[in-house]
């Protein structure tokens, strides 16, 4: 998400925090020492390391690395990159030892973890890689070798990684210790909207300022049944609305503007292959229509698809985080996002009648 | 590269440990000596027992066993004294390989990739078995013929054990056992000799007599197999014992084996080419790790086939499973905390959601579609599936060639990835994939698991079934398509350059290649017909019993093929016992007698149906006292029965149909028909109600109406019905016959079950052209062989050409008749099938007799020609039913027509060479010998209408040889033996024709036509003789008619004629015998004067006026109402379980 992260904006994800507070501040180093964030796009798997981070940062015997990850895309960039942390550990560290010349990157994060284990107070390193799905195969297969699993060799070492929810981690030593978190959506009151997200636009509208001059009534009735459960997609939805309002534009948000909001969160990469977008779309027509919730792919098929076009289908909505497989036999539209895609089937609905 | 997934779960190349295993195996193949030495391998699913013998393979010299290996290592060649042959894997999870014979010829051919492994003999052997096989010949010549094959076999097999010591490789012993009603054995009501199909039973006894010299057999199967290993074991401690035990049991891996798996298994990954660096340096990872290996030890349990499956989890899993992260302490208090099941359960769920999360690779789907689908798949198949749209007709669809080379892909070889070097995947000998069994137990129980994920599977299941059904269906139409080309090919190959030469055509013999194209045709077809019984069983468990399995076994039974009887009936027992597959189907519940579900109520029907089967089978292998005596003892033994048991076969339902084929028995060997067919009336009456609203309430049996063996019982009551037919028929009851024939026709409308149609429809037509119903017939009859042309299944065509000549000749309609009985003449030779073949040239005969004095059309042989042709026909017939049947009225049939025959030859011989006395008494005397051997017969087994026919026809041959006195002799004793109501009397009301059977008024048409033309031939002699004595022609004219005795000639002539012509009338006016009569008159009348055509004139209305033949009412061939209840049975009479029927 390319919104500016803001810790006085943070909401929600309490649990999540504090669990991560506690797992990174325990003097005991845990039995697992991976942490895996999983959550589709726009639940807030950015944010909530940010704040993490800077809940950390009163902790003074804690090292936070936070990796960047989209600029580690090869063996020479991270060694690069470590450099910079070995420079940076110096200045924390009260007696570091010098850098081991023309040596390779696998001792260069000994030589890192060791001083910083070693250093008196000890400094437990914490190693952040967020978004590790947004490197390419190969980019992702080095950073993983040369990063997560060498900082691994070291038995100190906590490692959090964030990364789509249908992502995972190679197979390698940390998967032994990982644990994984799913982020849920925002739960809803009641089944009404979500305290959170109501929250959200609450401290948006008074710390930013941002406003909106139509009643939040009136979007909340025009995005329905969405119950602002994605942190992410709130802020899309809220911003286009603000901007619509500036252009005079009634009513504040219609079928496209969802349905605009919608690939803003996936990606906007896909916008460049209109051939993927109606294949989306398409599909997602197919599991609408079934009017379920969740769905197994011999439903999915039907009689429109054969089992291996259904496959590529639920393939490139996985992909996207927009399907999951959620056990069994079964898949479903990630929460939040169908809700989103009910609301904007209506929106259209309602257009169409208007038109006639 | 990007390996697919379950790249891990591959077999090692090297085999882990089992070394002591190793080396007994070795001994029981390299020892020297001549001996046979049987080894069992038992150990649970999963522990490597397959495994263990492709090494064997491999080790002994068989390479081709691991495709993809290069040769063992010098240390791991076992060498032997004396050269050794090993088979392929046999793997008796195919249910043909239940028959004896069908796993004779799978073990030669698992032998062939050895070319010392020669079986000429066999080979030649075997293809006569086939063929007899394939045309559905006669039981007995079948059986004879794989006695045959199988000596053929032991002889090749003694040679060649000769040179070198033969080892069979059996795998999955469990499968062998036989399914069905157990306690038939244990309680002696079923003896070795009865099951002498079974190959467990048979590879006993050829152990415990010694049959199979230097041979080593190694038999792998799971404890199930117990009761089999003891037999074995038993055998082998006897004192006469021809052979030696010896049994390993496989045990679980040690954690070093764990290891060395491990070990072994990371080399095989990075020694592949296009492995995944990261997977195979986290291999290696784990195999170093050893506390992660006393992990993985303790939660497999030491069990090699879940080790596979938990490896694969721990390298594709989207996260590790929490108890295999753990430590081996804490591994240890997780088991005493939850339990290592539960555990292990937990694991194998990682398993199931690889295969639904990962959707980039076709291989999950193909691996949860082989899960599914357990009687395997190939590459055709798996297109399907995934390339095709689930409402996809298959003579539609188009293979997706992008699919198509993923597919082959996952199937090649030479692929290192592909799926036949997986742990968990097995390929079977005709090349389908199938899996490991633990891996339908895994899969099974997780998707069970639950109410949602049980659901989606079944539903799931549902889909993939329905697809598998289509495409047997789609094969079964091409196949039946090409068998029905290839016997239009041989039947246009069929043309007889006159009818003289009406035995002289055969079938055109094939080449050995086209003859191998037929067997594996013919193979292909059954292949394909368990299959669809195999889906339609899964899709609607009740509809596939009821009405598919049913019907295919009755098709099969009909077909004389044992084997396939048999194959089918394991294919149900498979299913029943198939403890993956019942969550997810759906059986909905039913009412029952018993507290108990449907599943149980059907695996109760499943054992009715067995008892029934072993009746039917006697039967069909022609031991019909067996039959009855077996039916008896059920009968005994049922009280005895445990319930609910013993309810289940005290039904109604289940009674009727033992009875329906005991009775059927008993009326085949003509023993006490009356008794036989009373017990089957009783027994319709009593299974009708079972179709009715009430039921039995007194026996508490409710209805069957929409009960799911409706459909079943409907068809049974027709069967019996068709029995009941049958009976009567023998009784000569013609017209009860028709009308049971009919009501089985009635019963089994919209029940499918076509083979049996086509049979009651055949016999249906067989009995209107008795009652003289040619037309009506002819149309039943053409339409019974359209069906069974359909069918496919050459016995019961030749049969309906046969009927179609029996039609034409009681419709005196000689052309038509021999052409289609030359043509049964031909299937049922080459069918083998004596009792057919008899019937068949018992037609001809008579075709070919009256071809002589038919008009229409013009013959070019010369009667001579087609009389010489007619005894040699005749002549076979009367020595088969002498000699091989035990059906004695088609005996006295044979008999009637050869006397026949003879009499016929002798009139042609009398009036065109008179010269050749000699051979007209000859052929008198021939002729009168057997008419009377005929009448004894039919009068010493009360078959009335043959006694009738006989003596009737001896007053014939009398009246021809002009032995007049013995005519008219004969006359009064054919006379005799016709029903008093049945006669045209003097002013009487003249009867009905249904007073009668049609057949007795058809006899009085003739015995009368004899006595008219006696009575003119004597009239003519007379008159001749006055008029010599006069000169004056007037006068001796007037003389002649002043003559008493002249005109009482005449008159009683002129009474004969009106009455045969009577008896004609109401046997059927459209009757072709009328014009016969008539025709006959006519040469006699033409010639007469005026004088002696007034008189004749007179005294036929004299007659007439007498005998009041105008009060005659013939049955009106226009009447639509009574064509409707000839042709289809009544559908006034509301029959229990029709909708007119009251509540």
């Amino acid at each position: 998400m390319s919104e500016k992260f803001r810790s006085e904006l943070f909401v929600g994800r309490e649990r999540e925090l504090e669990d991560l507070v506690r797992w990174a501040t325990d003097i005991a180093v845990p039995s697992r020492r991976l942490r895996t964030i999983a959550a589709p796009p726009g639940y807030g798997k950015t944010w909530l390391l940010k704040q993490l981070v800077c809940r950390l940062a009163e902790w003074r015997d804690l090292f936070i690395i936070t990796a960047p990850t989209l600029t580690l895309t090869s063996y020479a960039a991270i060694t690069k990159w470590l450099l910079t942390v070995i420079e940076q550990a110096g200045t924390v560290c009260a007696k570091m030892s010098a850098v081991p010349p023309d040596e390779s990157l696998e001792a260069w994060v000994r030589h890192l973890l060791e001083n910083l284990t070693q250093n008196s107070p000890s400094l437990r390193p914490i190693l952040i890689v967020d978004g590790l799905n947004e490197l390419a195969d190969n980019e992702r297969r080095e950073l993983e070798k040369y990063l997560l699993d060498q900082f691994w060799l070291n038995p100190e070492v906590r490692i959090i990684v964030s990364f789509r929810e249908e992502s995972y981690l190679i197979p390698s030593n940390p998967r032994r210790g990982e644990k994984r978190i799913s982020l849920e959506t925002f739960s809803k009151i009641e089944n009404k909207i979500s305290a959170d997200g109501h929250q959200q636009l609450h401290k948006r509208a008074t710390i930013i300022p941002e406003k909106l001059e139509a009643p939040l009534e009136e979007f909340l009735e025009i995005v329905a049944p969405y119950a602002l459960t994605v942190p992410g997609l709130n802020t899309i939805l809220f911003r286009r609305a603000r901007e619509n309002e500036a252009n005079h534009r009634r009513p504040i948000l219609n079928a496209n503007d969802l349905k605009e909001s919608r690939y803003e969160l996936i990606g906007p990469e896909l916008r460049q292959k209109p051939e993927t977008v109606k294949t989306i779309e398409d599909a997602l027509r197919q599991i609408v229509a079934l009017q379920e919730n969740s769905w197994i792919l011999e439903n999915f098929a039907g009689n429109k698809y054969t089992q291996r076009e259904a496959l590529n289908h639920i393939q490139t909505l996985m992909v996207l985080s927009i399907v999951t497989h959620i056990g069994g036999q079964r898949y479903q539209i990630v929460d939040g996002l169908r809700e989103l895609l009910y609301a904007e089937n209506r929106l259209r609905e309602k257009e169409k009648e208007n038109k006639q | 590269m990007i390996t697919p997934t379950f790249a891990v779960a591959r077999r090692t190349e090297r085999i882990v440990n089992r070394i002591a295993e190793l080396k007994k195996l070795e001994q029981a193949i390299c020892q020297p000596g001549l001996d046979t030495r049987v080894v069992i391998i038992k150990a649970p699913g999963g522990l490597g027992k397959t495994r263990l013998l492709l090494e064997t393979l491999w080790r002994i010299g068989h390479h081709q066993s691991f495709l993809y290996l290069s040769p063992p290592n010098i240390d791991e060649i076992w060498t032997t004294t004396t050269p050794v042959i090993i088979s392929n894997i046999v793997d008796f999870s195919d249910v043909r390989l239940h028959t004896f014979e069908h796993f004779l010829q799978i073990l030669r051919d698992s032998f062939s990739w050895h070319e010392q492994a020669q079986f000429q003999a066999y080979d030649d052997a075997v293809v006569e078995y086939k063929r007899k096989r394939r045309d559905q010949a006669d039981y007995s010549s079948v059986e004879a013929a794989a006695a045959k094959a199988e000596g053929a076999f032991f002889e090749d097999y003694r040679q060649l054990a000769g040179e070198y010591r033969l080892v069979w490789a059996l795998d999955t012993a469990e499968q062998l056992s036989y399914a069905g009603a157990s306690w038939l054995w244990e309680t002696g009501l079923l003896s070795p000799k009865d099951i002498g199909f079974s190959t467990q039973q048979r590879l006993l006894e050829l152990l415990q007599q010694g049959k199979l010299p230097n041979t080593t057999i190694l038999l792998a199967g799971r404890p199930e197999a117990e009761a089999y290993f003891e037999q074995l074991i038993e055998a082998a401690h006897h004192p006469d014992s021809r052979f030696s035990l010896e049994t390993i049991e496989l045990d679980v891996f040690n954690v070093e084996d764990v290891q060395t798996y491990l070990n072994q298994l990371a080399q095989d990954y990075q020694a592949q080419p296009g492995s995944d660096e990261a997977i195979a340096a986290h291999l290696q990872n784990i195999a170093q790790d050893q506390d992660r290996i006393k992990v993985l030890h303790l939660y497999t349990a030491g069990q090699p086939v879940r080790l596979a499956l938990f490896v694969d989890i721990l390298i594709e899993g989207k996260k590790e499973p929490v108890a295999l992260q753990d430590t081996f302490a804490q591994a240890k208090e997780r088991i005493q905390k939850e339990g290592l099941e539960k555990i292990q359960f937990e694991i194998e769920a990682e398993f199931i959601r690889l295969l639904f999360a990962t959707t980039d690779d076709l291989r999950p789907r193909i691996m949860t579609a082989l899960v599914r689908a357990r009687h395997g798949l190939d590459a055709k198949r798996l297109n399907f599936i995934l390339g095709s749209l689930p409402n996809a007709d298959p003579a539609a669809w188009k293979t997706d060639p992008i699919l198509n080379h993923e597919i082959e892909q996952e199937l090649a070889f030479d692929n290192p990835y592909s799926l036949h070097r997986l742990s968990v995947v097995k390929t079977r000998a005709d090349g389908r994939l199938i899996l490991q069994d633990e891996l339908y137990r895994i899969y099974a129980e997780n998707m069970a698991a639950n109410e949602i994920d049980r659901k989606d599977e079944a539903q799931a299941r549902l889909q993939l079934y329905r697809k598998l059904q289509k495409f047997a269906d789609w094969e079964i139409d091409q196949l039946n398509e090409i068998r029905t080309q290839i016997r239009k090919e041989d039947e246009r190959s069929l043309h007889w350059e006159s009818p003289a030469r009406a035995l002289s055509m055969k079938l055109r013999s094939l080449g050995i290649t086209e003859e191998h194209e037929r067997f594996a045709l013919e193979e292909h077809v059954l292949a394909a017909r368990l299959e669809r019984l195999h889906y339609e069983l899964r899709i609607d468990p009740d509809a596939g019993f009821n009405d598919t399995y049913y019907d295919i076994a009755e098709q099969m039974s009909r077909a004389n093929d044992l084997e396939a009887d048999v194959q089918i009936q394991i294919e149900l027992w498979r299913f029943l016992t198939d403890p993956y597959t019942r969550a997810f189907i759906n059986l909905p519940p039913r009412p029952s007698m018993v507290n108990d579900t449907s599943w149980d109520t059907l695996e109760r029907a499943a054992i009715q149906d067995d008892v029934t089967r072993w009746i039917k089978r006697f039967f069909l292998t022609k031991q019909y006292h067996r039959a009855i005596e077996f039916a008896d003892q059920v009968e005994q033994i049922i009280p005895a029965l445990p319930e609910p048991l013993q309810k289940t076969l005290a039904h109604t339902f289940s009674r009727g149909e033992r009875i329906c084929w005991q009775e059927f028995s008993r009326v085949y060997l003509g023993e006490n028909i009356p008794d036989a067919i009373a017990r089957l009336e009783t027994t319709a009456k009593q299974l009708e109600r079972l179709l009715s609203h009430k039921g039995i309430p007194e026996q508490e049996e409710f209805s069957l109406l929409e009960h799911p063996a409706e459909i079943r019982l409907r068809r049974v009551i027709g069967l019996n019905y068709n029995f009941l037919g049958y009976g009567h028929v023998t009784q000569g009851h013609y017209r009860q016959a028709g009308q049971y024939y009919a009501t089985a026709l009635r019963y089994l409308r919209d029940t499918g079950f076509w083979a049996r149609q086509a049979i009651t429809r055949n016999n249906l037509s067989r009995v209107l052209s008795e009652m003289g119903l040619i037309n009506r017939a002819g149309r039943i009859c053409r339409d019974a062989l359209e069906l069974r042309e359909e069918l496919g299944f050459e016995n019961p065509i030749a049969f309906s050409h046969n009927t179609l000549a029996v039609i034409y000749n009681n419709g005196r309609q000689p052309e038509n008749a021999w052409p289609e009985a030359a043509r049964a003449v031909v299937y049922f030779r080459k069918l083998e099938d004596p009792r057919g073949l008899g019937l068949a040239l018992t037609e001809l005969c008579e075709a070919l007799r009256r071809l002589t004095t038919s008009k229409v059309p013009k013959v070019v042989d010369t009667p001579e020609e087609l009389l010489d042709t007619a005894a040699t026909a005749i002549a076979e017939a009367v020595e088969i039913f002498e000699q091989y049947s035990p059906e004695v009225m088609r005996r006295i049939e044979a008999l009637i027509e050869q006397g026949c025959l003879y009499r016929d030859y002798m009139y042609y011989l009398k009036t065109h060479h008179p010269d050749q006395s000699s051979r007209i008494t000859q052929y008198r005397n021939r002729a009168i010998s057997l008419l009377k051997t005929a009448l004894e017969l039919s009068t010493e087994r009360g078959f009335a209408r043959h006694q009738l026919d006989a003596q009737n026809d001896l007053a014939w041959t009398y009246y021809y040889a002009g032995e007049t006195e013995a005519a008219e002799q004969a006359i009064e004793d054919t006379l005799k033996l016709v029903p008093p109501e049945s006669l045209l009397k003097k002013d009487s009301s003249p009867p009905c024709p249904t007073d009668a059977e049609s057949y007795i008024f058809m006899q009085l048409g003739k015995v009368w036509a004899v006595r008219g033309r006696l009575r003119l031939d004597r009239f003519i002699k007379i008159a001749a003789a006055i008029r010599a004595s006069l000169e004056n022609k007037q006068a001796g004219r007037l003389a002649v008619r002043n003559d008493p005795q002249a005109t009482k000639m005449l008159e009683q002539a002129a009474e004969a004629f009106v009455l045969s012509l009577g008896y004609n009338q109401l046997y059927s006016t459209r009757s072709t015998v009328i014009s016969v009569s008539l025709d006959i008159l006519y040469d006699y009348l033409k010639k007469f004067n005026r004088f002696e055509m007034t008189d004749f004139f007179k005294y036929q209305r004299q007659a007439r006026a007498e005998y009041r033949i105008d009060e005659i009412e013939p049955e009106d061939p226009t009447d639509l109402e009574v064509f409707l209840l000839q042709s289809f049975g009544d559908y006034f009479e509301p029959v229990p379980g029709s909708p007119e029927e009251v509540k």
